[in-house]
């Protein structure tokens, strides 16, 4: 049995998000291993032991401030459990809240869990030039080191990301944490953020597999892994590859 | 003299962007601004200056009042076109504007883009402002709703009359610091209404203290009826409510008028509601308002209905990018009698850029579609295997799945010899296209 957390599934629900956690669900039942989902959202309280995997997806740039607000006070507990191998999936801007902090369009500092040494800062429109819009928008593909496939992936967000110390993908086709970065992403241990919104683990069958297959193998290592060929969603993947990135 | 050579050139760049076969309704705003961009400060604007945004039913509610203007022997010039950016808007505006700089009707009607708008304001002010919803809507270009919802605050004025769906937290949280008139509409709970089953809605916490809102109802999306956990923030009596609302056989009652809708989609109860209320905000006479509407009702745009060999096919037109549009237009169908077989696909995300996201899929709820009069879904075009992906998920029967490799080969014999029922296809603009081409092949042109 894996137990998931989707944390704060009613605000950080942005782009068509709860894909994830689907993905993840039909992985492991595929295997036939089952798999209970949780959600749990403000004022719940929130077990940062009692879950194999947490997961948050992206949110509006208020809405990411609501959460961080009440995320805050879990700051050692999520601290501790990342320590001790949890799985943590965070898709858009949920991972700017497990830096330093982040710079808002006015300059203020928000402070963050302070997990790790990244900060944010929100795109100002003077940084960019007069006719652009001010958020970062587009198709994006990288190749990770614990994975022989390209992750492939979108983004769109209001923020970009410096001083990372450690990262997810190469970028192959882009852009990274800002427009001149090639890497995209953190990872740390078992967690895992990434600017790659929507269905990450839809779009990238091969990297959850992956996961699954990790997973399993740290429950039982004696678990025979199901290979599956030629799914929808293998398809998709590679005729997205062949019309958009290759 | 300066407005007078920026109209010329407006009149001329349309004209002869019309004689090369183009639109003609965008080219001739483009240069009149090129040459003279203050033009739309200059202009003398008529009584009413009717602007209509949000992110979807802004082009319906524009036609209806449009119509109801008409009836009511108001003069006006409207984008029928759909050109809602700030060239085809000046293109409008100079085109109905004489060369002393004089708009010549009495009304000027607008559908606005929601982005482009704020640009466009920067040069003149409207008298009413109606606002549809906030929605997710091409997020590509627009971000997300509470950014939409930045936007169209940014551009409030106190001298404007807000004609506002409250129905829609997001926009009837704009409307609390206006100082000026407001004018509010909604719909009552109807049978359709329900909670959603994805947890994907917006506007679930207070715009106001970001406290979790309540529902009692929605109808689709986050438009329902809404109360804060915490403050005092909760959907007000709409003046103009929307009640009985009978869609199958087309008809609602606003307060206690009886409205005809024109079509039977649900969305058609919020339009006809939004254009009713602005028609009574202007003081037009009940009775020509009730005769436009329900007596000398105007005709939607034309549905595209083809004869398959003894079946109805209609071509519905796939809301790529607007979950909640997509899914009324599954409703429509669900709510259609009889077998059918369904058509999805596209190509491209969007017609007017290129990034291709398909995150939209997943907030869309194809889990409805498992539904015993649907004999089967037929997928095709570029993204078909995404689709797929998420019809599978939806957990659709897998025998009622069809993958069409090749449309111009598979299609008609698929459709003939392996699907039962009439036949709605939602398919993207250029892929509609290609089916007509293969009907008109095989002979079948518009019923």
């Amino acid at each position: 049995m894996i137990k998931i957390a989707h944390l704060y599934y009613d605000i950080m629900n942005l782009y068509g998000e709860n894909g994830n956690i689907r993905a993840l669900k039909e992985h492991f039942e595929r295997q036939s291993i089952k798999c209970e989902i949780h959600f749990l959202t403000i004022n719940d309280k929130i077990d940062f032991e009692k879950y194999d995997i947490y997961y948050m997806g992206m949110g509006t740039e208020k809405g990411q401030l609501l959460v961080l607000n009440d995320l805050m006070k879990y700051k050692e507990e999520i601290k501790k459990s990342i320590e001790n191998g949890k799985y943590y999936f965070l898709t858009g801007n949920a991972y700017e809240l497990f830096g330093k902090h982040i710079i808002d369009f006015e300059g203020n500092k928000i402070e963050c869990l302070n997990i790790f040494p990244y900060y944010t800062k929100r795109i100002n429109k003077k940084d960019f030039m007069e006719d652009c819009d001010f958020r970062i928008v587009g198709t994006t593909s990288g190749n990770c080191n614990f994975l022989d496939k390209e992750i492939i992936g979108f983004q769109n967000r209001g923020g970009t990301i410096h001083e990372s110390d450690k990262y997810f993908i190469k970028i192959n086709h882009g852009v990274g944490y800002e427009p001149k970065s090639l890497y995209e992403g953190y990872l740390y241990k078992n967690f895992l953020g990434t600017y790659l919104l929507g269905p990450l683990f839809i779009r990238n069958p091969y990297l959850t597999d992956y996961y699954i297959k990790k997973i399993t193998k740290e429950k039982d290592n004696t678990y025979k892994f199901k290979v599956f060929k030629n799914t929808s969603e293998i398809k998709a993947y590679e005729t997205f590859l062949e019309n958009f990135i290759n | 003299m300066r407005i007078a050579l920026a109209i010329i050139i407006c009149r001329i760049a349309n004209t002869l962007s019309k004689l090369f076969k183009k639109e003609g309704t965008v080219i001739g705003g483009y240069w009149a601004l090129k040459i003279y961009p203050n033009v739309l400060n200059n202009i003398k604007y008529p009584k009413y200056v009717i602007g209509v945004t949000g992110s979807s039913g802004k082009g319906s509610t524009t036609e209806l009042i449009a119509h109801i203007l008409n009836k009511n022997n108001i003069t006006y010039a409207y984008n029928k076109n759909g050109s809602n950016a700030i060239n085809g808007i000046t293109s409008l505006i100079l085109s109905n504007t004489s060369l002393n700089g004089k708009y010549k009707k009495q009304a000027l009607l607008m559908e606005l883009d929601e982005k482009h708008m704020v640009h466009l304001l920067e040069h003149f002010t409207l008298t009413h402002l109606v606002i549809t919803n906030i929605t997710r809507d091409q997020p590509p270009r627009n971000a997300h709703p509470e950014y939409i919802q930045s936007l169209i605050k940014s551009i409030l004025k106190d001298n404007m009359h807000l004609v506002v769906n409250v129905d829609d937290p997001l926009v009837y949280a704009l409307t609390l610091d206006h100082k000026g008139k407001k004018t509010y509409y909604g719909m009552d709970k109807i049978k359709y209404s329900k909670e959603t089953n994805l947890h994907n809605i917006d506007a679930q916490y207070c715009p106001i203290c970001g406290n979790k809102l309540t529902y009692e109802f929605y109808h689709y999306g986050h438009l329902g009826k809404y109360k804060c956990t915490k403050c005092n923030f909760e959907r007000p009596n709409p003046e103009f409510l929307a009640h009985t609302i009978d869609i199958e056989n087309k008809t609602i009652f606003i307060n206690k008028d009886e409205i005809k809708i024109p079509s039977n989609f649900l969305y058609s109860v919020y339009f006809t509601t939004a254009a009713y209320s602005l028609a009574n905000t202007l003081g037009l006479k009940k009775e020509k308002i009730l005769h436009a509407i329900n007596i000398d009702p105007f005709i939607p745009k034309r549905l595209n209905i083809y004869n398959f060999y003894g079946r109805t096919w209609q071509m519905l037109s796939s809301k790529n990018e607007n979950n909640l549009s997509y899914k009324q237009s599954i409703d429509y169908i669900l709510h259609e009698k009889g077998t059918k077989t369904i058509v999805l696909g596209f190509d491209n995300s969007s017609r007017r850029y290129k990034e291709n996201d398909v995150s939209w899929l997943w907030d869309i709820d194809f889990e409805s579609l498992k539904d015993k009069n649907i004999d089967k879904i037929v997928v095709i075009g570029r993204f078909k295997y995404d689709i797929m992906t998420r019809l599978e998920y939806a957990k659709i029967e897998k025998e009622k799945l069809i993958l069409i490799e090749n449309l111009e080969t598979e299609i008609i014999d698929t459709l003939k010899n392996k699907t039962k029922g009439n036949i709605y296809s939602m398919v993207c603009f250029d892929k509609e296209s290609e089916l007509k081409e293969i009907l008109k092949k095989e002979g079948i042109t518009h019923d």
